[in-house]
């Protein structure tokens, strides 16, 4: 009698278990989360996507096999937001695109995405954020790229759809999935790979936008407190990240893809970090090596019918767009049109970068110059001035931004102090 | 090969069982054998080429143990038993504390002596202690002699090879004796399936998800504002607890589906209502050893009030040691011998109080708080990979870095904001997530922790352990879910869903906290 009961408990017990599990992979699969399976779209359940948190590479290269995009969006988590692919100019070109942005990355991404994956083989269109802070190196550290991708295998790819399948962050993010639907302020990726970013309205409401603004400035600052401050490796006109930013630019004139590359459109607040760090001379540096290097690629191919064309777009500067103000600690009341913090630009900018680079049309004066060694010098010149202006008009910002430069710089110093740690076996 | 991961769950696990079943049905010698190979194939899985050292360890401190026990209490039976601990200890100091002595004669000295980087082989210090008893007791005469093939499974034995319990040979020896441990009983397999699950939920859903939390404040000597640092030591302090007894819990589940019983290895030491009572509820296994073999050969009470706190003091920085190679630890084991010395001069001052007689909840409650609070302190040391972030967690502890939180958590509750800044509390951009669910983990972990049973109170109709002559019953919080265990339906459905979720959530298995021991 107590051995039969036992073997029931243990009957009882497989079987739950099996029918649990069944449940859930099921659920998971209809659901999908991350869009691997697209087996069913059902409104109100799982139409909109949450934004993940991890594993985004993975999640949008499935996104773009199952989209088959003739146009890529490319970059880190600015062009992810800033720049939609559902843009008029796309569609009027009759341009499928995508976003493969990935928040955190840098030109390596871009360079792995369009050399290395044959996710999506020669794009008609390519437009990659390009970020200043990417490009600072060592100069003293190897010069030579990391150019070996760690390409998927199979065995990679069975295990993302298990994991998407039968993990408890699977099942949390389908769940979340379904509750999402209904949500309007909710933290959400589209199917082509733009995130809207909703999910910092109310946020913005509750805390304030100065409250967003100052925390990105005190995370940039850490940030930059860390970073070297050179553009090119010693005794070299070059560095890892201009090298991988040339071969994009060749294999995209080499494959006919039409390369625009964007220098983001800072706010000035950011700019000011960037000034406070001592990376002014590193910024205007910057500038004048990726015009160079785009002017030397593009005047290789001249006598090439077949090249894509190659444009460098500098959106950063002292204009209307980035000198908007951050409202004061404590306002609520005056919203902010045009950034999400001083890192991050709304798709409202995004889209009169878009009509400029897509259309060529310059409605707003002096936003978005095409970059060459030829004018350079007198862009570089132009931003001295704003910066001037700005510095003279603004000193409560300057204070602020030297402010938190200083503290982060000195953080640094007492971390690099500190002794080694004991050995812990 | 971790007992969290797919591998030895869906492999190895089910292949050892049906062989050790197999086999056994020729002979107790060939089970046995069977379960000492499995165990050595599991220790080889993390690094092959230290099965070797384990094997020349297990046979040279058998034979060893052989001709001790020939010799039992004479004098050459002395000698060679110094010569056997020696070269334990040796062995157990090579790989352990070379480099620690290295580094340490260079801060004294202030020459730079490279470091032998040698590599800790996992499991050493429990596989050296288990067999360091066995020799003592060969020569007291309690170590009967036993066949090799036992003796290697008792060492070898893979539920407990890598983070204990330190087992004891007079425990196992006779259950690897038993024809009937041989043959499969559904009732083992009921009994140990539920402890393993309710070991590995702890483990997963528990405790590593307040690793993360802990992590990160442990991670700089920066200075951390005191919710900060009260938020990672209590994360550490419930990951800690969770984390080895899961893992304990495991370790006796996976055993008893072998028909062994393995002792209790912890009885909800938070609850314990001081420190003297904290380690007869925490790592018992260790605490036995300890007091066998080190204390009262020191000389134990037996020696004057002096000699018993010098005796303890020492026991605790040893016990502090022998958990990791750093002078955090010996501060750790120096800051709880100093605690029970002081529990021990309070209970004899007041041991004709006549409050002593009656106890109340609130002085309970007082009493296990107080307890928990210096626990929680000690673990500082025990976690922080260097005496700077230690001090400068205390500092915070101690509210001397400020009183701060999350503006954005602030903003959500109404009114308190004024309230807070005028106390002087500092509102922080940033962090607020984290700063949340590293309280509610607390809140998770506190729960399960001080008002559930624990394992062997939940299963305690079907001994699910061996007992422990220590285990103390005395002061008891009360409990919620207080109907125990027993095979039904509606358990086995619900050990289902706390299996399911500790399934799902194996895919990043994580190491023990106590393999680096």
């Amino acid at each position: 009698m107590i051995a039969r009961r036992r073997t029931r408990y243990l009957r009882t017990l497989a079987w739950s278990w099996l029918a649990l599990s069944a449940v859930i992979v099921a659920f998971n699969l209809v659901v999908d989360p991350y869009g691997y399976f697209r087996l069913v779209t059902i409104p109100g359940i799982n139409a909109k996507k949450p934004r993940p948190d991890a594993d985004v590479m993975t999640i949008k290269t499935a996104g773009v096999r199952a989209i088959k995009p003739d146009a890529l969006i490319l970059g880190n988590s600015r062009a992810e937001v800033g720049f939609d692919p559902e843009h008029a100019g796309f569609r009027k070109r009759a341009l499928a695109v995508y976003n493969y942005s990935i928040p955190g990355s840098d030109i390596e991404t871009p360079w792995r995405q369009l050399t290395k994956d044959d996710t999506s083989p020669k794009p008609k269109l390519v437009a990659i954020g390009l970020d200043f802070q990417d490009f600072l190196v060592d100069p003293d550290a190897d010069t030579i790229a990391n150019t070996e991708p760690d390409r998927p295998g199979a065995w990679a790819w069975l295990r993302t759809r298990l994991h998407a399948l039968y993990t408890l962050s699977a099942l949390i993010d389908s769940i979340k999935t379904v509750l999402i639907q209904t949500r309007p302020y909710a933290a959400t990726l589209t199917p082509r790979g733009f995130n809207p970013m909703q999910d910092y309205v109310p946020i913005a409401r509750v805390d304030g936008w100065h409250a967003l603004f100052q925390h990105k400035a005190e995370s940039v600052a850490r940030s930059l407190a860390t970073l070297p401050k050179s553009v090119v490796a010693r005794g070299t006109e070059t560095s890892p990240p201009l090298e991988l930013a040339r071969t994009i630019v060749r294999t995209c004139i080499r494959q006919g893809t039409e390369l625009h590359l964007v220098i983001y459109p800072y706010h000035a607040q950011l700019l000011m970090l960037y000034d406070a760090a001592g990376l002014w001379p590193a910024f205007e540096e910057w500038k004048r090596r990726i015009a160079d290097l785009v002017a030397t690629e593009v005047a290789a191919s001249s006598g090439d019918p077949g090249a894509g064309k190659v444009v460098l777009w500098d959106f950063s500067d002292f204009h209307r767009f980035a000198l908007e103000p951050v409202p004061a600690k404590g306002d609520r009341t005056v919203d902010i049109q045009w950034y999400w913090e001083s890192a991050h630009f709304k798709k409202e900018l995004g889209d009169l970068i878009l009509f400029r680079i897509l259309e060529g049309t310059n409605a707003q004066d002096g936003f978005g110059l095409p970059l060459v060694p030829g004018n350079v010098d007198g862009q570089i010149e132009r931003m001295r001035v704003g910066r001037d202006l700005f510095r003279s008009n603004h000193p409560d910002v300057v204070r602020e931004t030297t402010e938190l430069m200083d503290k982060a710089q000195a953080a640094v110093r007492k971390q690099n102090d500190r002794p080694a740690a004991t050995i812990r076996q | 090969m971790l007992f969290n991961s797919y591998p030895f769950l869906f492999v190895f696990l089910p292949i050892c069982l049906v062989g050790f079943f197999a086999i056994g049905r020729y002979g107790k010698g060939f089970g046995a054998a069977w379960l000492g190979l499995a165990s050595l194939f599991f220790y080889g899985w993390w690094d092959y080429r230290y099965v070797l050292l384990l094997l020349a360890s297990i046979v040279g401190n058998f034979f060893l143990g052989r001709a001790i026990a020939r010799r039992a209490r004479t004098p050459p039976g002395k000698r060679l038993l110094t010569i056997a601990v020696i070269a334990n200890l040796l062995l157990l100091g090579y790989y352990k504390y070379a480099d620690f002595f290295l580094q340490s004669l260079a801060e004294v000295t202030g020459d730079q002596l490279g470091l032998m980087r040698v590599v800790l082989p996992l499991g050493i210090s429990f596989f050296t202690f288990t067999q360091i008893a066995f020799l003592v007791d060969a020569y007291r005469g309690q170590a009967a002699e036993y066949r090799f093939v036992n003796y290697l499974l008792f060492v070898s034995y893979f539920p407990h090879l890598i983070a204990g319990p330190v087992l004891h040979h007079r425990e196992m020896m006779p259950q690897f004796d038993l024809a009937r441990t041989y043959r499969a009983h559904a009732s083992n397999f009921t009994i140990g399936l539920t402890i393993f699950f309710l070991g590995l939920a702890k483990k997963v859903l528990i405790a590593d998800n307040l690793a993360e939390h802990a992590n990160a404040v442990f991670a700089t000597s920066e200075p951390k504002s005191l919710f900060i640092a009260w938020g990672g030591v209590l994360a550490y302090t419930f990951q800690l607890y969770f984390d080895f007894s899961g893992y304990s819990d495991m370790a006796i589940g996976l055993s008893r589906l072998f028909g062994i019983k393995l002792p209790l290895n912890f009885n909800s030491p938070y609850k314990a209502v001081n420190i003297i009572e904290f380690w007869r509820r925490w790592h018992m296994t260790l605490s036995r050893f300890l007091r066998d073999y080190l204390y009262i050969p020191l000389g134990g009470s037996q020696r004057g009030r002096l000699r018993r706190y010098v005796n303890l003091m020492l026991t605790m920085l040893l016990g502090g040691l022998w958990h990791g190679a750093g002078w955090n630890f010996v501060l750790w084991g120096g800051l709880h011998g100093s605690y029970l010395v002081v529990n021990h001069l309070w209970s004899e001052a007041t041991a004709n109080a006549r409050w002593r007689s009656r106890t109340s909840l609130s002085r309970t409650i007082a009493s296990v708080a107080l307890t928990f609070l210096l626990v929680s302190v000690a673990w500082v040391f025990f976690r922080a990979p260097d005496v700077p972030t230690a001090r400068s967690l205390l500092i915070g502890m101690a509210g001397m870095s400020g009183v701060a939180l999350p503006d954005a958590l602030v903003n959500r509750i109404p009114v308190v904001g004024p309230w807070l800044e005028a106390l002087g509390v500092e509102l922080y951009l940033g962090g607020t997530t984290q700063f949340v669910k590293t309280w509610l983990w607390i809140a998770v972990g506190a729960f399960v922790a001080f008002l559930m049973p624990n394992t062997q109170e939940f299963m305690r109709r079907f001994s699910p352990a061996l007992p422990n002559p220590a285990q103390e019953h005395g002061h008891e919080l009360p409990t919620m879910l207080r109907a125990p265990w027993r095979p039904s339906a509606r358990w086995a459905f619900l050990t289902a869903v706390l299996a399911t979720l500790s399934l799902l959530s194996l895919t990043r298995p994580s190491e023990f906290l106590y393999f680096q021991f």
